[in-house]
């Protein structure tokens, strides 16, 4: 049995280079469009807030895998010109789209939920509502949204296995290929081991992140 | 030259009328204090000066230049952006929940805005700053973030950090409502001092030993309107009218 | 009623099964299903006016539960509405069920589990284009070949692909876990070095072809022909193995009694022209089925 494991490991390990690498360049791409997706949902100015609600509203109603599926593969069929040539930059477009919108949703929570005094002493102070965003504001955000960040990081983490429908090897992918050409579903248990590893690592790093802005509470 | 002026100020929440015609004149060097039960419409005043509560209608009046002109919830005219912005800069204030920002030390939230609305040097707003925090008798706590501190000390913060930018004239809004009686005392003392150094002061307060002490005039306000106005001892020994009457019968 | 009765029975069985079965071994939560099983099909038999026949050989009583996965043309697909299967594999299931008077009842399956599917039961038997290879004769039961079929590369007509080699320093496109796929990996072991793409269904493939994202597809002959009936100005079939895979239909090994049956039926619609006819319909000749019905047993 560790034998079989052994023989597997190189294979799994591959594979789950390719989960992490994709969602942290997800998540972290991500998280920055989705900034200026809260700020435009929460802008005075219809122009800007209109189409950031419908953008949120479109990435959040739809399922991720049709989100992937279409990207991919319909595109192409609308149009010769929007094929994208690599599996891997399509799964990485439709992870960042669809995580910022979920990601614009919380900032949007944690920016309401900053005192009305801050914004106040602020202004009182002089300073625009870019200063105030970025001095003032976003800054007291990060500490909010630690908790949220993280929790999507994991769940993109395990949803990262719906790249297998663009053709890209992803850890559940290998586990899968392996359970079906050895014909046997043990692997599945140093796959979940793996991902648990994972999950358990980044959980820590998350808990690092929050103790370290708590400084100041 | 009048520091504020303001000229038939109104203010509506739909049917509810908050403010009515409120015609006040604050001299520079004057300390205006302003009383009355809650709900008179006296922080809603104090805070329309500065743009932080959007009158229906009336005037203001900065230096006797025209501030800004409101009439049926629109704005008529006001300065040219550039010189609004910079009016603006001329009135500090202090919250009753002193609003420091959380996640900046001490010396930090006094520096704030000097570098980065007045574009002053680090170095020099530093060093201003820590003048500031020596006079509100903080010099220690620069490093400090302000959920460490009492809420006496972080009033003071607040004080210093209004100060940094220099302002013409400081508006008090119930600086020490939300503080402990036995914390009451250091901030008052501050606001004091800058009394004493001639600065233009409006509060907002229940502190009537302050507005004795202190002030040159005090300004009774009742249902959104000024109702009596004069010296303390004017005000305190002689109120004229029912309300204040009343009103300063249960606070004294 | 009574199958609202038999469904809630089976129900409450199994989530006992698996409350009582969770961390035992896999056999004696088998042996609970097949209990199960075998409970609600004597219940069906004493309850049923039907069938006459014993039901010793189909899961279900009176039901030939066939296992496909649905998507890969011209074998088994959807039609337009998104919801009827048909196809050379769904007629020919279709006509099989008929001669051995059963109902017939088709389960889509991913094609990645399929196989493990017969061997717990899901159905009885797989008819979805399942090729030969000497892999699945030792563990499966596999009927004689219905129809012929081999590994074929399929390229853009301008491509200047010839063969299997040519396929050095290209991509090429696969339905996962297809001997196609097992095929290029072979290569791929043996030297070739090329950039195999799986993907979840054969369409997928196809897409790839089509967007220029890759060089070639390989896949069956039987599925190329489909595809290149629409796209013949496209596209041309470059190379075919000589390693014959015909298409076999796929039982749970040690099923002699289903074997038997279905063998009957096959040689039946071998003999009254039905598999002639199907292969005319969708491959446009009986090539294809050349020689196949002497392995029913059909002179």
């Amino acid at each position: 049995m560790i034998e079989k494991i052994i023989r597997w490991m190189p294979q799994l390990l591959n594979g789950a280079r390719t989960t992490i690498i994709i969602t942290i360049i997800s998540v972290s791409i991500g998280l920055v469009l989705a900034v200026f997706l809260a700020l435009g949902k929460m802008s005075r100015h219809k122009i800007l807030s209109a189409p950031c609600s419908a953008y949120i509203f479109f990435f959040r109603g739809t399922p991720l895998l049709m989100q992937i599926y279409f990207i991919y593969f319909g595109l192409p069929q609308l149009n010769p010109a929007l094929t994208i040539r690599s599996a891997f930059v399509a799964a990485l477009i439709a992870y960042v789209l669809n995580t910022a919108a979920y990601l614009a949703e919380n900032i949007r929570a944690g920016i309401q939920s900053i005192d009305k005094g801050q914004f106040e002493a602020a202004k009182a102070l002089g300073l625009t509502y870019g200063q105030t965003m970025r001095l003032v504001i976003i800054p007291q955000t990060v500490r909010r949204l630690i908790p949220p960040v993280g929790n999507e990081f994991i769940m993109v983490l395990k949803d990262v296995s719906l790249v297998a429908i663009i053709g890209l090897t992803d850890l559940t992918k290998v586990t899968r290929a392996i359970s079906s050409s050895s014909a046997t579903a043990l692997v599945y248990i140093p796959a979940m081991i793996l991902y648990l590893i994972i999950t358990a690592f980044f959980t820590f790093i998350f808990n690092k992140l929050e103790n370290k802005y708590s400084v100041y509470q | 030259m009048s520091m504020i002026r303001t000229e038939n100020v109104c203010k509506d929440f739909g049917d509810l009328k908050v403010l009515k015609n409120v015609n006040l004149t604050v001299e520079q060097g004057e300390v205006v204090v302003i009383i009355g039960p809650s709900g008179a419409g006296k922080s809603t005043f104090l805070r329309s000066l500065n743009t932080l509560e959007k009158i229906t209608s009336g005037k203001i009046y900065i230096e006797d230049e025209l501030f800004y002109h409101r009439e049926n919830d629109a704005t008529v005219s006001k300065m040219e952006k550039e010189k609004f912005a910079d009016m603006l800069l001329e009135m500090g204030m202090v919250f009753q929940q002193f609003n420091l920002f959380p996640h900046l030390t001490v010396l930090e939230n006094v520096m704030l805005a000097p570098v980065n609305v007045r574009k002053k040097e680090k170095t020099e707003a530093e060093e201003t700053a820590r003048e500031l925090l020596e006079k509100v008798g903080l010099s220690d706590k620069a490093d400090v973030y302000p959920s460490k501190l009492s809420g006496g000390q972080q009033q003071r913060v607040a004080i210093a950090r209004a100060l940094a930018m220099e302002p013409k004239v400081m508006l008090f809004d119930e600086p020490t409502s939300a503080l402990d009686p036995e914390l009451v005392g250091e901030v008052l003392n501050v606001m004091k001092d800058l009394a004493n150094q001639g600065m233009t002061m409006l509060c907002v307060t229940h502190e009537m030993g302050f507005a004795r002490e202190v002030a040159d005039k005090v300004i009774f306000m009742y249902g959104g309107q000024i109702l009596e106005e004069g010296t303390p001892e004017e005000i305190f020994g002689n109120p004229k009218t029912p309300q204040a009457q009343q009103f300063l019968r249960s606070v004294l | 009623m009574k199958k609202r009765i038999l469904s809630a029975a089976l129900a409450a069985m199994m989530t006992a099964a698996m409350l009582v079965g969770c961390g035992s071994s896999s056999s004696s939560s088998e042996s609970t299903e097949a209990a199960t099983q075998t409970e609600e099909s004597t219940e069906a038999e004493t309850s049923s006016e039907a069938a006459e026949e014993s039901s010793d050989y189909t899961i279900e009583s009176g039901v030939l539960m066939v296992g496909m996965e649905i998507g890969y043309p011209p074998m088994e697909y959807f039609d337009e509405d998104g919801a009827t299967p048909i196809g050379y594999d769904v007629e020919v299931a279709t006509a099989l069920a008929e001669v051995l008077g059963l109902e017939l009842e088709i389960v889509d399956t991913a094609w990645d589990g399929i196989f493990a599917g017969v061997t717990t039961d899901k159905y009885d038997c797989i008819i979805s284009c399942v090729s030969y290879t000497e892999d699945r004769d030792n563990n499966y039961l596999l009927s004689s070949p219905y129809v012929a079929n081999a590994p074929v590369i399929v390229v853009p007509n301008d491509s200047e692909i010839a063969d299997i080699m040519d396929l050095e320093g290209m991509a090429v496109a696969v339905q996962m876990e297809t001997t196609a796929d097992y095929l290029i990996q072979e290569y791929i072991e043996n030297g070739l070095d090329t950039d195999l793409r799986q993907y979840e269904k054969v369409i997928n493939a196809f897409d790839e072809i089509k967007a220029g994202r890759v060089d070639a597809v390989c896949t069956d002959s039987v599925v190329a022909s489909y595809y290149l009936g629409d796209e013949a100005t496209n596209y041309k079939t470059v190379w075919q193995s000589d390693e014959k895979e015909p298409i076999v239909i796929c039982m749970k090994q040690g099923n002699e009694a289903l074997a038997e049956k279905i063998n009957e039926g096959m040689a039946e619609l071998f003999e009254n022209g039905t598999m002639a006819e199907l292969a005319v319909k969708y491959f446009g000749t009986e090539d294809v089925i050349e020689g196949l019905a002497e392995g029913f047993g059909v002179e």
